[in-house]
């Protein structure tokens, strides 16, 4: 039987009218070039919150670490679409494919074989998977290198948009699948920690990134990507297509990931811990998942981001940055899809568009002084976020109609 | 006797759990029977709940053993204990507070949910089909708590009474075999409590559970369970029925000081007077 419940069919329709409606205006010229940037940057930002949202809102876990995921997601994505274009090889494709493929692979057969151990400790376990690991990407990196040249060809075989764009789309998934991957191994010490201990330790993480990549040039030898001088000549490929599919994707996923048990395993960890694990929820286990869940997240959205400008500079990802997705997730009401998604699209298109705009030449820095004020102000008048737990109705989980039940004995027991 | 034969399904070996220098519990043993109804009883901080504790898995034991149904649980991950078929209540509630009624029950329910992480993220057919049975299971378990009217709201809004009873609702749904219930009772008044314990016994045997209690009001202890543990400092000081507790003399002292007993003897004998 396929019944599509009336919220289903107006989200959907919604979407499409909404997508239409800016695609038009965009192939009219009512949307010139800057709206067009800053739309795409508003819908950067809300798959990362989202990605946020899903680790801070809904599992209960302080991360400051999502823009150092995001930065290796934009990196990774970036070096592959740059290798495409500039040097007309699919190598850097070819390679990290294989990286996530291995690395992905091994991470899996080791937490099999962890899982049946008793009482190994998390450092060893962690030694473990970082050992084999190196061993899977120097394996990747070998194979790829025998290989980058045929799948090159297949590439140029290609119509060049088609080839294009599905490197591009490739790159972007990928970026994400490495930044969950790295998010998997540091979580793996870092997740035992309580809260304000987690997020102290993911700032670090996002600073580590950030001086990674201020030195990738001789530190890392991506020569291309050119350390703290910012890397140039990233085609421009994400566009308002791309970005509403991946966001569209991205808000459908959480939604039906919630609206599961395993999404009330991840709530029922923010709402108590010893509960949760007391009712027979592995605690480690759903922290992990949802950590590596929202750092993909955050990779895919800084893949998508990499292509916006076809520039990347370290500071984008410096750690001050790093409160944005924050601000955003607390600014939209934490553990709400809705609010995350429209204060989203409200901050980029406020703090980069309007204010920008409004304020008199000389004095567009002050919307820096204009845009905590308002935090301010509305922290203090509505502390539980814009929308605070609201959904809309498609988001919003159903309760189910009431059960009848037949048996009236235990009305008198209770 | 007959109930000798049968191997308990839940044993403590001279379990301990030291804090320090502390010595919360101190060589205990405990033997519990399948589908009995047992209480453990005691002063403030005699080590009862750590007791509960060292059994769920949220501490590990200093020494001894746990055995439920003859294999050894202690040190086990609390997750993997209650998959196994232990469940507790908390002494201060400890429920999901902003999840509804129905969801706190759904999420003890979870490791039976029979679907995949992939099948929830497609919502596929499989899904709703394996949701919907979930879902009527736990509606089946609230209603055992005369709660199904209340599915929708949120935990936190609850009474409080409401509140204990979703907490062994959520406890029932993990699918146990031992209930611990960590003071059921607590800040009923007698009514109440006369009904909830009703309820306790209903539940044993309707679904041919073993309980193990913690209480602190006697009326309740001493009406309804068949077995009582007296701890006092961290070790066993009486166990047996209720009335045999209740004559105790170390019972007696615990509760009231030494020299009590004398003193009650006294006392019984002028109200006999």
């Amino acid at each position: 039987m396929k019944n599509i419940s009336k919220s289903t069919i107006v989200f959907l329709l919604g979407s499409i009218l909404l997508f239409t409606a800016v695609q038009v205006l965009i192939n009219l010229g009512f949307i010139n070039t800057f709206w067009k940037t800053i739309l795409l940057l508003a819908g950067v930002m809300a798959i990362v919150s989202l990605g946020l949202n899903l680790i801070y809102g809904f599992n209960g876990q302080f991360s400051l670490g999502q823009y150092g995921f995001y930065a290796i997601g934009a990196y990774t994505a970036a070096d592959i679409t740059f290798r495409w274009t500039q040097l007309h090889s699919a190598q850097g494709l070819t390679v990290v494919f294989l990286i996530a493929l291995f690395a992905g692979a091994t991470i899996m057969v080791i937490q099999k074989a962890v899982s049946k151990i008793r009482g190994m400790d998390t450092l060893s376990a962690f030694a473990l998977y970082i050992v084999a690991i190196l061993i899977a990407i120097f394996a990747a990196v070998k194979l790829g290198q025998l290989v980058a040249n045929p799948i090159t060809a297949i590439f140029n075989f290609m119509p060049k948009n088609i080839a294009q764009t599905s490197i591009f789309l490739i790159a972007v998934v990928l970026g994400g699948a490495i930044a969950a991957e790295v998010s998997f191994l540091f979580g793996l010490p870092v997740l035992t920690l309580g809260s304000d201990y987690f997020g102290i330790a993911t700032l670090g993480f996002t600073i580590i990134v950030k001086v990674l990549l201020d030195n990738s040039d001789t530190m890392l030898g991506f020569e291309e990507m050119k350390g703290a001088r910012g890397m140039i000549g990233i085609p421009k490929l994400t566009n308002w297509i791309w970005m509403f599919v991946f966001l569209f994707l991205t808000i459908v996923f959480i939604r039906n990931l919630l609206n599961s048990s395993y999404g009330r395993a991840i709530v029922s960890i923010r709402e108590d811990e010893t509960a949760a694990t007391s009712m027979g929820i592995n605690v480690a286990f759903y922290k992990t998942v949802t950590f590596v869940i929202g750092s993909f997240l955050a990779g895919l959205a800084g893949g998508l981001y990499a292509h916006v400008n076809g520039f990347l500079h370290p500071n984008t990802f410096s750690f001050v940055k790093s409160f944005d997705p924050l601000i955003i997730v607390v600014f939209g009401g934490l553990g709400s899809i809705t609010g995350t998604v429209a204060a989203s699209f409200g901050w980029a298109l406020m703090l980069e568009g309007v204010l920008r705009l409004v304020l008199p030449d000389g004095f567009e820095t002050w919307r820096y002084v204009i845009y905590p004020i308002l935090l301010l102000i509305m922290m203090l008048l509505k502390p539980n976020g814009l929308f605070g737990n609201f959904e809309i109705p498609f988001i919003r989980a159903v309760m189910p109609p009431l059960k009848k039940s037949a048996d009236k004995k235990n009305e008198e027991v209770a | 006797m007959a109930e000798k034969n049968t191997t308990p399904i839940l044993e403590l070996k001279k379990l301990c759990r030291y804090f320090g220098g502390l010595k919360a519990v101190h060589e205990v043993d405990l033997v519990l029977e399948p589908h009995a109804l047992n209480g453990l009883i005691g002063p403030n901080g005699s080590g009862k709940t750590t007791i509960f504790n060292v059994i769920t898995g949220i501490y590990e034991p200093s020494g001894g053993e746990v055995l439920f149904e003859g294999q050894s649980i202690g040190g086990l991950d609390p997750y993997v204990v209650n998959q196994m078929g232990v469940a507790r209540t908390f002494q201060n509630i400890r429920l999901f507070p902003n999840l509804t009624v129905l969801d706190n029950v759904r999420v003890a329910y979870h490791p039976y949910a029979g679907y995949g992480m992939s099948d929830a993220i497609f919502h596929n057919g499989k899904f709703n089909l394996k949701e919907r049975e979930l879902t009527e299971k736990a509606q089946d378990f609230l209603s055992v708590f005369n709660l199904q009217d209340r599915q929708g709201e949120i935990a936190r809004n609850l009474p409080y009474g409401e509140q204990r009873r979703l907490e062994i609702a959520r406890a029932l749904a993990s699918n146990p075999k031992v209930l611990l219930l960590d003071e059921p009772a607590a800040g009923m008044n007698p009514k109440e409590a006369t009904t909830l314990m009703e309820l306790i016994h209903f539940i044993r045997d309707k679904f041919n559970l073993t309980v193990l209690l913690i209480e602190h009001q006697m009326r309740v202890v001493m009406g309804i369970c068949e077995k009582i543990t007296v701890m006092d400092f961290g070790e066993v000081i009486a166990r047996g029925t209720a009335k045999e507790v209740q004559s105790n003399k170390h019972v007696i002292e615990a509760y009231l000081g030494p020299g009590a007993d004398e003193l009650s003897k006294q006392y019984l004998k002028e109200k006999a007077k």
